[in-house]
């Protein structure tokens, strides 16, 4: 087997995409720090790839919702206190809520934001500074309700849109440093976001989505869909005329 | 949406739920929803689906928690594939000593059904290996049992048909071997009084022991077919695990095991090409390990309309007049048999699971009109001479007969009653049999 004998931080990585990487990184025998909000999943996810697959796990509890700047960087200090470096940070964590249905609420738009944008914009501005003299990818999640706004999960939408500016600001930053910045645009994922709901595409597995980043982790591209097919859906939906979208329910 | 056991003769409207994280599943505390725990899908009977149930597919849940080399224990997740498992642990030169023959089950639907095994007069029931369980119960939380912690949860979800929680974790003791091959001994039997007289001569030397007969024939024949002896050698030959895939979920051939004839010439055939084979091979234990796996065709060709299972404990001091009437019944009515097997069982009656000591008869008929009756038939034949029905693969008896052939099945229900009053652990299979 190929031993990759590298070193990863992931958060998010308690369910559907972040999970899969956690346990097709530890097959290939990365150490790993990964992160999320209930460490009660990682614990038992971190065990059993010890066990199987005999890579080193640390769990560190991450709250993206309430963080302050002191909180941030004790966790950023706490991981490279486990490795001096890392050679992939993979950020999964995003919520999305049933209420961010376009009236305002101050708790909606605080915790969205908070956990899809700035807080994941603080930490990988943190990590950044430590990694900018090594070779290093740091892929985040974005999705493709930010290809246009609309109604619904406006919110959601908005936090996804403003990640992809903030990293995509820091990959223009350290352009002339050794990190490769990536954002996944993700389409529908067989998640507990999409189970049950009646939706106008396939859903992707999120198994072959992270080998794809796994696979994708030297190349420079900045923004790219996953599944593919989304690049012709997000064209026709930013070419729709505004006439038409606006009678578009989805 | 409907849902349908694993036969094909019982549907119901439910749902399906599927968990990823802990908090989803402990958030069911106090939850007034009905809902039952789904494995493989793969009881033959509605044991995981029911009316207005969610049905739980614990699929995520399938880690391994804790495993001791030295020791011989592993603690594993409920929703982890008995083939999974296996693939981990044979790397090792473990086995899990009682199991079933599809790799798909997973371990919940094993302690579930206190399932067995090919090695059941050797290594019992699944039942004989667990150490402990954790369970989530919808009042009481976490509950962590063992035969001396909270040991009527422990004693009564082995077997429990999944009713009295949702089994998180399950320790498990495993069994040492020494290497991964098989030595393979074919024995032609002349009819079923053979077929059993060579199971029990063979019962010490050998690790696993069944039979495939066939059913289809008359009087003296009745029973012919071939005594499979599988034991244990000390060689060791390159391990090479299969990923396993379920592929028992579609029913998507034609139905030809529903025609009479159809079936009585496949085991006509069966039974010819079987002996065409060499009579002693090796074999790797993963290859032997699941003996449906890889012959999933067979349960596709009974079609939409499915099959039936009878599946039975005969005591040794009466089993040869007990086959003798099984026999005059399939003559009588003339049901035409696609499937009988045979094997030796040894151990104590536990719960309402599948267990104690005789000779286990397994007869699979096609879906028609008169398999309910001639079922029925066998269940008075089953009565008669104090034998045990194996519930996970019948989808029609009913409480009255449950009641009359399980010993613990009053105590079961009194259990129930007290832990879950409200019936939010529901299946079909509890409504049929009033627990």
């Amino acid at each position: 087997m190929f031993i990759d004998n590298k070193k990863a931080i992931i958060i998010g990585a308690s369910s559907g995409l972040g999970k899969e990487l956690v346990f097709l990184l530890s097959e290939k025998k990365i150490d790993l720090v990964i992160s999320s909000r209930n460490t009660e999943d990682l614990e038992v996810i971190a065990k059993h790839n010890r066990i199987v697959n005999h890579n080193s796990i640390e769990v560190i509890k991450l709250d993206l919702e309430s963080l302050n700047h002191d909180e941030i960087l004790s966790y950023v200090n706490t991981c490279y206190k486990i490795n001096a470096y890392y050679d992939y940070i993979f950020i999964t964590s995003g919520i999305i809520d049933e209420n961010d249905n376009g009236i305002y609420s101050a708790n909606v738009v605080d915790k969205i934001m908070y956990i899809n944008s700035l807080n994941i914009y603080k930490i990988v501005n943190e990590i950044a500074i430590k990694q900018k003299d090594k070779y290093s990818n740091i892929t985040v999640i974005s999705s493709i309700a930010a290809i246009r706004a609309r109604s619904n999960n406006m919110v959601y939408s908005s936090s996804k849109i403003s990640l992809e500016f903030l990293i995509s600001g820091l990959r223009h930053y350290y352009h002339k440093d050794q990190i490769i910045f990536q954002i996944y645009r993700a389409g529908y994922l067989n998640t507990v976001m999409t189970r049950g709901k009646k939706l106008l595409f396939p859903v992707a597995d999120p198994r072959k989505f992270a080998v794809k980043i796994y696979n994708n982790r030297k190349k420079d591209f900045g923004i790219r869909y996953y599944p593919f097919f989304w690049n012709f859906i997000a064209i026709i939906i930013q070419l729709t005329p505004w006439f038409l979208y606006k009678k578009l329910k989805f | 949406m409907i849902l349908q056991s694993f036969d094909k003769t019982k549907s119901v409207n439910g749902d399906i739920i599927i968990p990823e994280k802990y908090s989803e599943i402990f958030g069911l505390i106090n939850n007034p929803q009905k809902h039952i725990v789904k494995g493989a899908g793969l009881s033959y009977c509605a044991a995981s689906i029911g009316n207005d149930v969610n049905s739980i597919d614990l699929k995520y849940f399938n880690r391994i928690i804790d495993f001791d080399d030295n020791l011989g224990t592993i603690e594993i997740e409920a929703g982890i594939t008995i083939g999974e498992l296996s693939n981990f642990l044979l790397k090792n030169y473990w086995i899990i000593p009682s199991l079933p023959g599809y790799p798909s089950i997973t371990i919940g639907g094993c302690v579930a059904f206190n399932v067995h095994g090919k090695s059941q007069f050797k290594t019992g029931n699944f039942k004989d290996w667990i150490l402990s369980l954790k369970i989530f119960h919808h009042t009481m939380g976490l509950i962590n049992c063992s035969e001396t912690n909270n040991s009527q949860f422990f004693y009564n979800t082995i077997g429990g048909l999944g009713l009295t929680g949702i089994i998180i974790s399950v320790k498990l003791k495993l069994k040492k071997i020494e290497g991964n091959v098989l030595m393979v001994k074919k024995i032609k039997c002349k009819n079923i009084k053979d077929s059993i007289n060579i199971m029990i001569q063979e019962e010490e030397n050998q690790d696993y022991i069944y039979s495939w007969n066939n059913f289809n024939k008359k009087k003296e024949s009745f029973g012919s077919g071939i005594v499979y002896l599988e034991r244990h050698t000390s060689k060791r030959k390159p391990i090479k695990l299969i990923k396993y895939q379920n592929q028992l979920q579609r029913f998507n051939y034609p139905p030809i095991l529903q025609l009479s004839w159809a079936v009585k010439m496949m085991t006509y055939i069966y039974e010819f090409s079987s002996l065409l084979s060499k009579e002693e091979t090796e074999n790797s234990f993963e290859q032997l390990a699941f003996p449906i796996y890889g012959k999933e065709i067979y349960y596709k060709m009974f079609g939409k309309k499915g099959f039936r299972e009878y599946q039975v404990i005969l005591p040794y001091n009466n089993w040869e007049f007990a086959v003798e009437e099984i026999r005059d019944q399939i003559e009588k009515m003339n049901i035409p048999i696609s499937l009988a097997s045979l094997k030796i069982f040894k151990g104590e009656k536990h719960n309402l699971s599948f267990s104690g000591n005789g000779l286990c008869v397994v007869i699979d008929v096609p879906n028609i009109k008169k398999s309910e009756l001639f079922f029925e038939k066998l269940d008075y034949i089953t009565l008669k001479y104090k034998g045990i029905i194996n519930l996970s693969k019948d989808s029609r008896l009913g409480n009255i007969m449950a009641h009359k052939i399980f010993d613990d099945y009053l105590n079961f229900k009194e259990f129930l009653f007290q832990t879950d009053p409200n019936k939010i652990y529901q299946s079909e299979l509890r409504e049929r049999l009033c627990l």
